[in-house]
């Protein structure tokens, strides 16, 4: 099943390009609204198997995307970006113990129209309007200010951005003010963050023992939008921007109230604002990159013996500073410090008053860049914990690449990554793009 | 027409006015100055076929569209060139930017942006002796290197594949740079470069690159450049079509901002 799964990314391919071909000879109307259409997708296989027991394979999963741009004019066009997935996993894998019949569905096909909008710029002013994902900052495998849209966390942080990223309703302006590039943000569809379902392979499991009610969300309405300004200008050979977002927390504090006399759970999203700062420049084979994000109101859990609810509401920095050095034309190095500072920190709060992180990320080719491993290595300094991630990507032909990899934790079973120790993956994924 | 500093290599976006004279008197210097200042117009669009081959035969295929404007000095920029990827699928809208100062010793500012990223990162500028995109022709090959940059030398006139040519030798100032040395052989009578050997560091012929020219609104473009390493066997051929001059293009295009859009058809 999972040879056949695989091999056919080989061949579903070159169907569908001959049935393009066939298709426009026939109907001339097509043939005439052919040259505004453009396609460009791919169909892709990822399995990947444990390391350490038990010996299954956690992810089986396939994936149709395509991508259409209609184009009205040179200005103005509509785009549509359309995903049909399938995880085999939870065919081969008996979690029917413990999964719900909602976890059997997620499995399966989700956020079908991915992406959907229209696009267009007159003069200096362009808009995007619909569906879609908004992406800011400079960190290499981290989010800083990358923010603006919540995440997908089925894999927790091992998915790539573009994949795990849940886009949003809402309306992006660009446009110039004198030297100034200016982007504003209206976001009024509220999504939040999504966990990975109970049970499954990257579930987090709930701190408390009492039961958890619904989650409270923003309501709809004007209100309940989320706004953002980002300020971007090239100075002196410095790029650099500074942004302001009023969002809604896309993780829910967790509050915990007596109801009854039962302790129970309130799960509730709350607004904070976020003043964010980005900079690099290129120095020789140097270019140096930072990102700063300062949250005002953020909420914290906090022991209930200090605080009664369970959370607390601070201000935090939360930056990176890191370059990257290009040392020949086979490789790239880049590095990263990244740290997390809590203000007017509190005794019994869980998370670290000053967490430090650091990461190294190796890129390089061969054969004519046919062949590009890469090695990014993350290390909790806080926890003594690294995120080891190597990848080799070969370009089998022009539309098939071939990937292997591994996601490798290695450190004591605590903390935000060390908790998933024992969940050590090596995978391969088949690609074919058209 | 206007003076302009443009790489010995061509690459695909020369044009050459076919009324310069020649004197039987020129130095190498003299000659690759007259080569340096040909007319390419205010702006240009260009498309691209690259063709790489490795020494098994095995063929991938890369296109581009090419978007330059020339800006003369215009706050401090010589010029600026975007340069977008139309295929294979997964580059599909790769976006390379690169911004060019009249000031030869600050360094080109360079942005690529990366469609599975969906973000525009800001690349080291000293990559210009990098493969540009696994081809055998670097970033210095593809872009413009300054007569100064180089000491050229007139070794001979000959006739090469029925050609009657100056042969010039052009030694880098820079001793670290890639190449030791390029030879490269002249069209008299319409100063076109059909022929050029490029040798390693250790004075080792690394790669020829030979171009075949065409006509395009009375001036001289390439029409096809192929590069083989000799070092390796892998090889590149450029097909360079739909060229056009002077289209006005906007200065917005050369932006970050605009990159991110990618290409329109």
């Amino acid at each position: 099943m999972l040879v056949f799964i695989s091999m056919s990314t080989f061949f579903i391919g070159d169907f569908i390009s001959a049935a393009e071909n066939e298709i426009s000879q026939i109907n001339p109307v097509i043939e005439m609204f052919k040259d505004k259409f453009e396609t460009n997708g791919y169909l892709e296989n990822e399995t990947a198997h444990r390391v350490n027991a038990p010996h299954i394979f956690p992810k089986v999963h396939n994936l149709f995307q395509l991508e259409t741009w209609f184009n009205f004019s040179d200005e103005f066009s509509l785009y549509g970006l359309t995903w049909l997935k399938y995880d085999a996993a939870y065919e081969s894998n008996n979690y029917s113990d413990e999964a719900s019949r909602e976890y059997k569905t997620n499995f399966k096909t989700k956020d079908i129209l991915r992406e959907l909008y229209v696009e267009g710029s007159i003069s200096d002013l362009s808009f995007r309007l619909g569906r879609q994902q908004v992406i800011w900052g400079e960190a290499v495998g981290l989010k800083i200010t990358d923010i603006i849209n919540p995440q997908d966390l089925r894999e927790f942080i091992l998915d790539d951005f573009i994949d795990s990223r849940v886009p949003l309703w809402m309306l992006k302006l660009e446009y110039s003010l004198g030297k100034y590039d200016i982007e504003n943000l209206f976001i009024p569809d509220f999504e939040p963050d999504r966990p990975a379902e109970t049970g499954s392979e990257w579930s987090l499991p709930s701190p408390f023992s009492y039961p958890q009610q619904a989650i409270s969300k923003p309501g709809d309405g004007f209100e309940s939008t989320e706004i953002g300004l980002r300020l971007s200008r090239f100075l002196g050979g410095w790029d650099i921007s500074s942004s302001y977002f009023y969002t809604w927390d896309d993780s829910p504090a967790l509050h915990i109230k007596e109801e009854k006399s039962e302790k129970k759970v309130f799960p509730e999203h709350h607004r904070h604002h976020t003043l964010g700062f980005t900079f690099n420049n290129a120095f020789g084979k140097w270019v140096p990159q930072g990102e700063f994000a300062f949250n005002v109101g953020k909420f914290f859990r906090i022991e209930e013996t200090e605080v009664a609810e369970g959370v607390t509401r601070k201000n935090n920095l939360f930056y990176m500073t890191g370059a990257d050095y290009t040392v020949n034309d086979n490789l790239l190095v880049n590095g990263q410090f990244i740290q997390q500072i809590i203000f007017n920190y509190e005794e019994g709060m869980i998370d670290d008053e000053i967490e430090n992180i650091f990461s190294i990320f190796f890129q390089s080719n061969f054969m004519n860049e046919t062949l590009k491993p890469d090695l990014l290595i993350l290390y909790d300094a806080n926890d003594g914990v690294f995120l080891i991630r190597p990848k080799a990507a070969y370009d089998l032909t022009d539309k098939i690449k071939l990937t292997l990899g591994a996601d490798i934790i290695e450190g004591e079973a605590k903390g935000f990554i060390g908790q998933f120790n024992n969940n050590d993956r090596i995978y391969f994924e088949t690609k074919y793009s058209f | 027409m206007k003076r302009r500093t443009i790489s010995l290599v061509l690459l695909p976006f020369f044009i050459i006015p076919v009324s310069i004279a020649f004197s039987a008197e020129l130095s190498g210097l003299d000659i690759m100055t007259n080569v340096d200042q040909r007319e390419d117009g205010d702006d240009q669009i260009s498309e691209a076929v690259f063709t790489l081959i490795n020494k098994r035969g095995k063929k991938r295929i890369r296109k581009t569209i090419r978007y330059w404007k020339d800006y003369d000095g215009k706050n401090s920029f010589d010029e600026k060139t975007v340069i977008f990827f139309k295929s294979p699928p997964d580059v599909k809208n790769t976006g390379f930017l690169n911004w060019s100062y009249v000031d030869i010793k600050k360094d080109d500012d360079q942005w690529l942006y990366l469609p599975a990223l969906r973000k525009v990162r800001r690349i080291s500028s000293s990559g210009k002796e990098d493969s540009f995109m696994g081809t055998d022709f670097t970033f210095d090959d593809m872009g413009d290197r300054q007569v100064e940059e180089d000491t050229h030398n007139l070794l001979r006139s000959e006739i090469h594949e029925k050609i009657d040519s100056y042969v010039i030798e052009s030694v880098p100032v820079d001793k670290d740079y890639m190449y030791s040395k390029k030879v490269t052989w002249l069209e008299k009578n319409n100063w076109i470069d059909y022929k050029t050997m490029f040798y390693d560091r250790k004075g080792k012929i690394l790669k020829t690159l030979k171009t075949r020219w065409q006509m395009v609104q009375e001036v001289w473009v390439p029409e096809q450049m192929h590069m083989l390493n000799h070092q390796s066997g892998h090889q590149t051929t450029i097909d360079v079509s739909n060229v056009r001059f002077n289209n006005n293009i906007k200065d917005n295009l050369f932006s970050k901002k605009r990159i991110k859009r990618g290409i329109k058809k």
